[in-house]
């Protein structure tokens, strides 16, 4: 009977018991058949048949105890064999115990977070059928905009593949308590929200109520909010239900929390309301033309995206010739729930650390693998003994396989108690843009995960050595010849061991080598800044105010600035670190050019300054001149513009005094407006970005708000002083994000510096492993060469020629691996183009380097064994068999 | 084999180990009610077994690797749970014919010259 089936014995008792009941009835039946043949009479039969039996039941129990116990007996029997063994070699299982636990504590710490980002459900009833639906324009490629309601609702009434649809708007604001003095204003982002909202997400509140169609119809003023907010600024009270708060201008009454965990669309998003309350709703309700906010739907059960995709595509042509004005260009583009949440970088960056580590991992059982062969032959000898004194071929690989798993899972353990440090490490060096990594924890999934990691790495490495130790059982304990020949086996396995190691360690090497010049690329471009000191900050006042009001408030803020003691310049701008989505565009004319082509359109953005923008950055003049106080609104329209606009309009030309027609200042769309200046070009996308177009309008003649400040200063303190001169100027207002223009850049390549760091140290780790895998191997090669080496050394070989012959052997290897691990990395770093900077996947410098670099470490890892190899004394050598 | 040490101190469940383990040897597959009815016969009736408890002795020497077991049908057609010996079978079979053989030359000896 197979183990499993034992196993499945003690689980299912009763069909255990129906075995036997089975077995033990044919027997008494057999007995008082043959009875009655014998001539006895059917009732002294089958009594004599009971009696000739004994105690059926005790029987029956004896049985059942003898399959189960046996069963146990057994394993107790290996497990206790397995720590006897272990416990007689401390120094090798501790190697192998403390490099598997690294391994696999790494990849528990990795696969945490893995879990929390891409694996662990969204907060939402069936979420997999969740889909966004952005309305995108085919004219400049811009994929995500919103959606107009009168659209959204011809979408979801002509789409067959929806179940429902709904609509939110993000909007942001101060959030104001009246009633509870000492209450700091907040700047929280909340959405207005269709009347589904909540049914289509499929989940209900915490405490209170969700909105409801009621509300909608009203017009009541209520809202629902987080759990995270009424944690933070209600202390969790229950009678925060019916509580009545300000929002900019609007005051709502709560009705309803959310539990523990929920957030939509995002996790900054604090509070939902009707968006019956959205002035941008009441206006636009009927109009076509001004997009309200973004649609998402739920599917059809069994339907997929494709299906969907298709549907709405002929939707969008349809509404295109219905409405041609307000329509044209527009179409659809569907976007899972969970693809918009986590972005197309997180997983793919997830996946590569996740497989890198896994990698590690394989090359810690590798060595595992070559040590456990390495003590088989010194056990060889035991093996055979056990063999002949009955033990089964398969029993015994049974028992070196228990070993294994031993060592693994007690690897396992110790991974499994280093994994909040190392996953806590991992958050800490985490780029912000993970979502949900907050969420990283070791729950249910990341323990099986764990335990199945244990048992399937004990298993991988102690599969070869079990299996190649119980055949030699079976051999002859006496002939030296087939010793030889398995001692020849064990040693080429081996090899093969070192050789797969160093292929992948040069794999995971070549991989980190790349990220490393890519990182070191991007951190030598020049950011076009001249000053990184610069502090920055988010000014907001409250946006019920009009228009004008708050203009005044600005210009009043950046005045007070300017007279803080140490400041030197202060500017603002009103989208700084713009990204766009993919959008192109081209101005509607430019004087004395023909209209440049559709597909000549590139990225471009248009923005508002205010103050000494530039000065305050170090952002040098090139050509022209900067705003001046006579750039009023009532002054001709002028622009500055950067390096790369006007090398694009105007090559090898003064842009200075042409005149160009875009999204004008005063909203019109049709104003000439004339370029006065030429601006140096800044990375604002992001340094491993090439500088996108701007032109810069002043905030005197824009109609835009300018929120970022930059503040240039002589002193350190400035952020503190900062906060208080903005809260003496207006209590309501909201300063956030203070910080240096050093640390938003340095936040922008988080997630490159994170993913470098992380697979660096995997391939060290790797490259240690590999080092300590070759180191071992040829210290095994000298110790069963030792008669050997004896006999040439005293035939006449030079000490020379001994250490030779250990490097030879080593270099055999370690090219072998490097060879295999070049062909490998070639298609490996093809599919981490994507991540590079400045160089090819296929970059020879790193490949030259990685390569030599680790043939180098596999000399000098055998540096030992060689020198062993020529202390050999010839007559002790031949003295030992 | 930590299970077949702890029982071969009890020489009557070593003996009847040993004569399952002769007869499969012998005579191939066989199932329990077979068996007992083999070694009643070669003894002449002299060894009658409690029947019962041969099958918690089949059971333990099958989880031992000595025995593999399958269900087939019986002569007259009945599902039936058959025996065999292994490999390890035969050479545990092998050491208790061996000591097994040592134990009756001694008690023979003692016998003799007591």
């Amino acid at each position: 009977m197979a183990w499993t089936e034992r196993l499945i014995n003690v689980l299912r008792r009763s069909s255990l018991d129906a075995e036997i009941d089975a077995e033990l009835q044919f027997h008494i039946e057999q007995r008082t058949r043959d009875n009655i043949e014998a001539g006895m009479p059917t009732d002294e039969a089958r009594h004599d048949a009971d009696l000739r039996f004994g105690g059926r039941l005790r029987a029956h129990e004896q049985t059942r105890d003898a399959d189960v116990l046996v069963w146990l007996e057994t394993i107790g029997q290996d497990v206790r064999y397995a720590v006897r063994n272990l416990r007689h070699s401390p120094a090798v299982t501790g190697v192998i115990v403390a490099s598997l636990a690294l391994a696999i504590g790494a990849s528990t710490a990795m696969f945490s977070v893995v879990n929390a980002a891409l694996l662990r459900a969204l907060p939402y009833a069936d979420s997999d059928r969740i889909v966004m639906l952005w309305t995108a324009n085919l004219l400049n490629g811009s994929m995500e905009q919103n959606t107009s309601v009168p659209n959204m609702e011809d979408w979801k009434a002509r789409a067959r593949t929806f179940e429902d649809m709904a609509a939110y708007r993000v909007s942001q604001g101060p959030l104001i308590d009246r009633m509870q003095s000492g209450f700091d204003t907040e700047w929280i982002r909340y959405v207005t929200v269709t009347d589904n909202f909540f049914s289509l997400l499929g989940r209900s509140s915490a405490a209170g109520r969700v909105l409801t169609r009621e509300d909608f119809s009203s017009g009541e003023r209520v809202a629902v909010v987080t759990h995270s907010l009424w944690q933070r600024r209600f202390g969790g009270s229950a009678d925060v239900i019916g509580k009545r708060v300000g929002l900019g201008g609007l005051d709502v009454e709560i009705v309803g929390v959310m539990p523990d965990g929920f957030w939509f669309p995002t996790k900054d998003v604090q509070l939902w309301m009707p968006a019956t309350l959205d002035p941008a709703w009441q206006r636009n309700r009927d109009n076509r033309g001004t997009r309200f906010g973004i649609v998402f739907g739920r599917l059809v059960r069994g339907l997929t995206i494709e299906h969907a995709r298709a549907e709405l595509r002929g939707v969008a042509a349809q509404l295109r010739r219905q409405y041609p004005t307000e329509n044209a260009d527009l179409d659809v583009n569907l976007v899972p729930l969970h693809v918009q949440v986590l972005g197309r970088r997180v997983p793919f960056m997830l996946e590569m650390l996740f497989g890198a580590v896994l990698c590690v991992l394989l090359i810690a059982c590798a060595n595992v693998a070559n040590l456990l062969l390495g003590r088989g032959v010194a056990r060889r000898r035991e093996i055979a003994v056990r063999a002949a004194l009955g033990a089964g071929r398969r029993r015994i690989a049974r028992q070196l396989l228990t070993e294994s798993v031993l060592l693994s899972c007690a690897a396992g353990c110790l991974g499994l108690i280093a994994a909040p440090w190392s996953m806590g490490a991992l958050i800490a060096l985490a780029p912000p843009n993970i979502p949900r990594l907050d969420e990283a924890r070791i729950d249910i999934p990341v323990l099986l995960f764990t335990l199945g990691l244990s048992v399937v790495t004990g298993v991988l490495f102690g599969l070869a050595p079990a299996v190649w130790m119980s055949r030699g059982g079976s051999e002859d304990l006496t002939r030296q010849t087939t010793r030889n020949s398995a001692l020849g086996t064990s040693a080429r396995m081996r090899g093969a061991f070192v050789v797969c190691q160093f292929a992948v360690a040069l794999v995971l090497l070549a991989g980190a080598g790349l990220l490393i010049r890519s990182l070191l690329a991007v951190q030598s471009v020049d950011s076009g800044f001249g000053d990184l000191r610069v502090v920055m900050a988010h000014l907001r006042f409250n946006n019920a105010l009009p228009r004008e009001r708050r203009t005044g408030l600005y210009q009043g803020a950046m005045d007070r600035i300017r007279q803080l003691p140490g400041v030197r310049t202060v500017g603002a701008i009103g989208t700084m670190f713009w990204d766009g989505d993919g959008g192109k565009f081209g101005l509607r004319a430019v004087d004395g050019h023909a209209d440049t082509p559709r597909d000549q359109w590139e990225s471009l953005t248009w923005t508002t300054v205010s103050g000494d923008y530039f000065q305050a950055l170090g952002v040098p003049l090139l050509r022209g001149r900067f705003f001046r106080d006579t750039d009023t609104r009532n002054a001709p329209p002028v622009v500055l513009i950067n390096e790369t606009m006007a090398r694009r309009y105007w090559p090898g030309e003064d842009p200075i005094g042409h005149r160009i027609k875009g999204f004008d200042a005063r909203g019109t769309n049709d104003e000439w407006v004339t370029v006065i200046g030429v601006v140096k070009d800044v990375h604002s996308r992001g340094l491993d970005r090439a500088p996108a177009a701007q032109i810069f309008e002043a905030q005197s003649q824009s109609l835009d708000e300018t929120e970022n400040l930059v503040v240039s200063a002589a002193t350190s303190g400035l952020p503190e002083t900062l906060r208080r001169a903005i809260r003496e100027f207006d209590p309501t207002a909201v300063l956030s994000d203070v910080s240096t223009l050093d640390d938003r850049l340095v936040e922008q390549s988080a997630q490159r510096r994170f993913q470098t760091y992380l697979l660096t140290a995997f391939a060290v780790l790797a490259l240690l492993l590999a080092a300590a895998g070759i180191f071992a191997t040829m210290h095994y090669w000298v110790a069963q060469r030792t008669q050997e080496i004896g006999i040439r050394m005293a035939l006449g070989a030079e000490r020379r020629t001994v250490v030779a012959m250990v490097f030879r052997e080593t270099l055999v290897l370690a090219v072998a691996g490097v060879g295999v691990g070049v062909v490998g990395a070639l298609a490996a770093t093809r599919t981490i183009a994507s991540l590079l900077f400045g160089l090819t996947p296929h970059d020879p410098a790193t490949f030259a380097a990685v390569s030599l670099g680790l043939t180098a470490i596999a000399i000098i890892a055998c540096c030992i064994p060689a020198a062993r190899a020529a202390r050999v004394d010839p007559m002790l050598a031949l003295k030992i068999e | 084999m930590g299970v077949a040490r702890k029982h071969s101190n009890d020489r009557l469940q070593g003996t009847l180990d040993l004569l399952v383990l002769k007869t499969l040897a012998s005579r191939g597959p066989m199932h329990g009610y077979g068996i007992t009815q083999h070694i009643e016969r070669l003894s002449n009736e002299t060894l009658r077994l409690e029947e019962g408890s041969l099958y918690p002795a089949l059971h333990r020497l099958t989880h031992a690797g000595s025995l593999q077991s399958e269900w087939g049908a019986s002569e007259n057609n009945r599902r039936a749970r058959y025996y065999s010996i292994t490999a390890a079978g035969r050479k545990q079979l092998a050491q208790e014919e061996a000591s097994w053989g040592q134990l009756t030359e001694a008690v023979a000896r003692v016998l003799r010259h007591a």
